[in-house]
């Protein structure tokens, strides 16, 4: 075995971090497993509760126990050196303060990523195993957010996602790092990565694009760590990170296998056969119970993907159907793609940035350079000749199979950035700084990009002297004063099931199937409907076997998207009898 | 220790011979892709919709 150098601090920090993550998620499917196998409603609130309490004392205690072992907290330098860094780590705090003091936000997040986990604590088990393939992933990233969801912590829903952030912001240093043997190379590829618009944006909200993106850095890295100092200990964390990764939604199964393909590759020309098989079981660990799952739902367990391998017909669904070639966040048409992110258009509702979109000016303006600088070290350097590799193995998955949706692409992206601290090291050190600077600025630039969808919304709610849920997002408070458990039939967009569960995520949303008939609206066992908009033939269904509670445009911090909403009361539901008239 | 930061690095890792040594030297290499950053940056400045979105966020007229 070759030892080239030892163990770099971060890689040691980053294998306690991926283990801890681990364990978190490792505990939750264990309870997921309990009701697959046995019924028993396993993953309810209080076990979700107490697991999380042991899981926080465990990581109070691993954290006393890494200050006493590096000398304390005096010997961390806790400001960055680089600018670029210091204005993303402040954007970052200011935006954690509003992720605190609001709601969920992300199309994504409110339409399933949060409904999930909800419905698993109902459940008490990870089902539904609803044959909507968005329902139907596997969602190690969602196990994320039972812990605040077992509380009714709407503001901390989203912040397991944060912990995608800090791995992915570990790797990439570290990655850089052994790449480079420069420090302020390897904070040039992370001020990259983390001043991201989309990254920023998905950091607080519960999308699992960049856990698992994170998951597969966090990986490599180790594997470099294992590759340089021969530790196993470096190899099975990486499986292990890996296998999070596959199990967190399927277009991170091609990156992942090709990922595979190069651990394996490294292990059998080591000869390491006994790691290899060790790395294969602790890669499927993670993600084998979403394919159980889906194997005793549906007898295809990588369902939704349909498998026709000769004699092999497993029924699925053509990707079109979860990966949507015209949907939300895709880079249009070929010609128009390749401008991106030079020319960033503005999508629906007119944002050019969210948790779907947006790579900011500082990824524009180093991309090319970073690119170049990559393919010219590949030719003098073997680690960069794979990663350059890998990147174009990578880029053609995301722009065919893909359909180039940007999220999707995020492997892709974290790989330029890495590229990023290859550019800085090779300029001359007099061209250091005025690339800093323009690092900065462009920085600075895509901050401030970041801050001010969630600044005008603090500005519309201090306008409208509102602080409250409903007008957060728009609709009746007379949602938040339902009973507990009352069952509301949603007829605004499915989009809104998460924003249905009222204050205390006390109301059961249901819905309709698109192909149920107009009458269904009125067979059902809800309590309550509501419709909005323009829903004048549904209303005139409910007229006839419900009463009106409410109707009118509820106040809004967006004004301009305001709708007429209905709420219904039905009058045969046994809800209905009990509950006074608003 | 120049070159050194931060929290999680590796400072006696990292030789100081390695990270010294960058050149101080100006190439044409450095030149071509410092010009590559500003096109990109102006690029962007002038064609991407994100930088109108948050002029008019600022309450500017461009």
């Amino acid at each position: 075995m070759n030892t080239t150098r030892p163990t770099l601090r971060s890689d040691t920090f980053l294998v306690q971090i991926v283990w801890l993550v681990s364990i978190l998620v490792f505990a939750f499917q264990a309870l997921a497993w309990i009701n697959l196998l046995t019924g028993v409603q396993a993953l309810t609130p209080w076990p979700v509760r107490a697991l999380s309490v042991a899981w926080l004392a465990t990581c109070v205690i691993w954290l006393r126990s890494y200050l006493r072992k590096e000398g304390g907290i005096g010997g961390f330098s806790l400001l960055p050196r680089s600018w670029a860094l210091r204005v993303a780590a402040a954007t970052y705090l200011l935006l954690l303060l509003n992720d605190l003091t609001t709601f969920p936000s992300g199309f994504d997040a409110i339409h399933y990523h949060l409904m999930l986990p909800l419905e698993w604590l109902r459940n008490g088990g990870i089902w539904p195993m609803d044959p909507d393939p968005l329902r139907a992933q596997p969602g190690n990233a969602e196990l994320l957010a039972l812990p605040a969801l077992s509380i009714n912590s709407q503001a901390l829903a989203g912040l397991g996602n944060a912990l995608g952030t800090v791995v992915v912001a570990i790797s990439v240093y570290s990655i850089a790092l052994r790449l480079t043997d420069y420090l302020d190379a390897a904070e040039f590829a992370v001020a990259l990565i983390v001043g991201l618009p989309i990254v920023i944006y998905q950091t607080f909200s519960s999308y699992s694009d960049l856990f698992g993106t994170s998951m597969i850095f966090a990986s490599a890295a180790l594997f470099m760590a294992y590759c340089s100092s021969g530790n196993r200990a470096m190899c099975w964390a990486c499986a292990v990170a890996l296998g999070l990764s596959l199990g967190t939604k399927p277009c991170f199964w091609p990156y992942g296998v090709l990922f595979f393909g190069v651990v394996a590759f490294v292990l059998w020309s080591r000869k390491a056969f006994a790691l290899l098989g060790v790395s294969t079981g602790l890669i499927a660990l993670p993600a084998l119970l979403w394919f159980v799952r889906n194997a005793m739902a549906t007898g295809n367990p990588v369902y939704p993907l349909a498998i026709h391998i000769g004699p092999i017909a497993l029924n699925g669904l053509d990707r079109t159907n979860f990966v949507e070639p015209h949907g939300t966040g895709v880079l249009g048409p070929s010609l128009k793609a390749m401008t991106y992110p030079w020319v960033e258009y503005v999508w629906d509702k007119g944002i050019p940035f969210d948790e779907h979109r947006g790579l900011g000016p500082a990824f524009a303006v180093f991309l090319v350079p970073s690119l170049l600088v990559a393919c010219i070290s590949a030719f003098r350097n073997r680690r960069v000749a794979v990663l350059v590799s890998l990147f174009a193995v990578s880029w053609l998955i995301w722009w065919v199979p893909l359909y180039r949706v940007l999220r999707f692409g995020l492997p892709v992206i974290t790989l330029v950035c890495v590229f990023g601290a290859l550019f800085y090291r090779r300029l001359s050190e007099t061209m250091r700084k005025p690339v800093g600077v323009l690092l900065t600025v462009t920085t600075i630039l895509g901050c401030l990009m970041c801050l001010s969808a969630p600044a005008r919304d603090l500005a519309e709610r201090i306008h409208i002297h509102s602080w409250s849920r409903a007008a957060y997002y728009g609709y009746p408070e007379i949602v938040d004063q339902l009973p507990p458990g009352s069952r509301i039939l949603n007829r605004v967009p499915p989009a809104s099931n998460f924003i249905l569960e009222g204050r205390n995520l006390s109301n059961v949303v249901t819905t309709l199937p698109e192909s149920a008939k107009p009458s269904a609206l009125c067979d059902g066992e809800s309590g309550y409907a509501v419709t909005m908009g323009d829903s004048a033939a549904e209303d005139a269904v409910l007229q006839t076997c419900a009463s009106l509670l409410y109707v009118g445009v509820p106040a809004s911090i967006h004004p301009k998207m305001a709708r007429e909403w209905h709420v219904y009361r039905y009058v045969a539901s046994p809800q209905a009898a009990v509950h006074p008239r608003f | 220790m120049p070159g050194t930061s931060a929290q999680l690095d590796i400072a006696s890792d990292v030789s100081e011979q390695d990270r010294n040594r960058a050149k101080r030297t100006v190439g044409p290499l450095d030149l071509f892709l410092f010009v590559l950053c500003c096109a990109g940056f102006l690029l962007y400045l002038i064609e991407s919709e994100s930088v109108r979105y948050l002029v008019s966020h600022l309450g500017l007229r461009l």
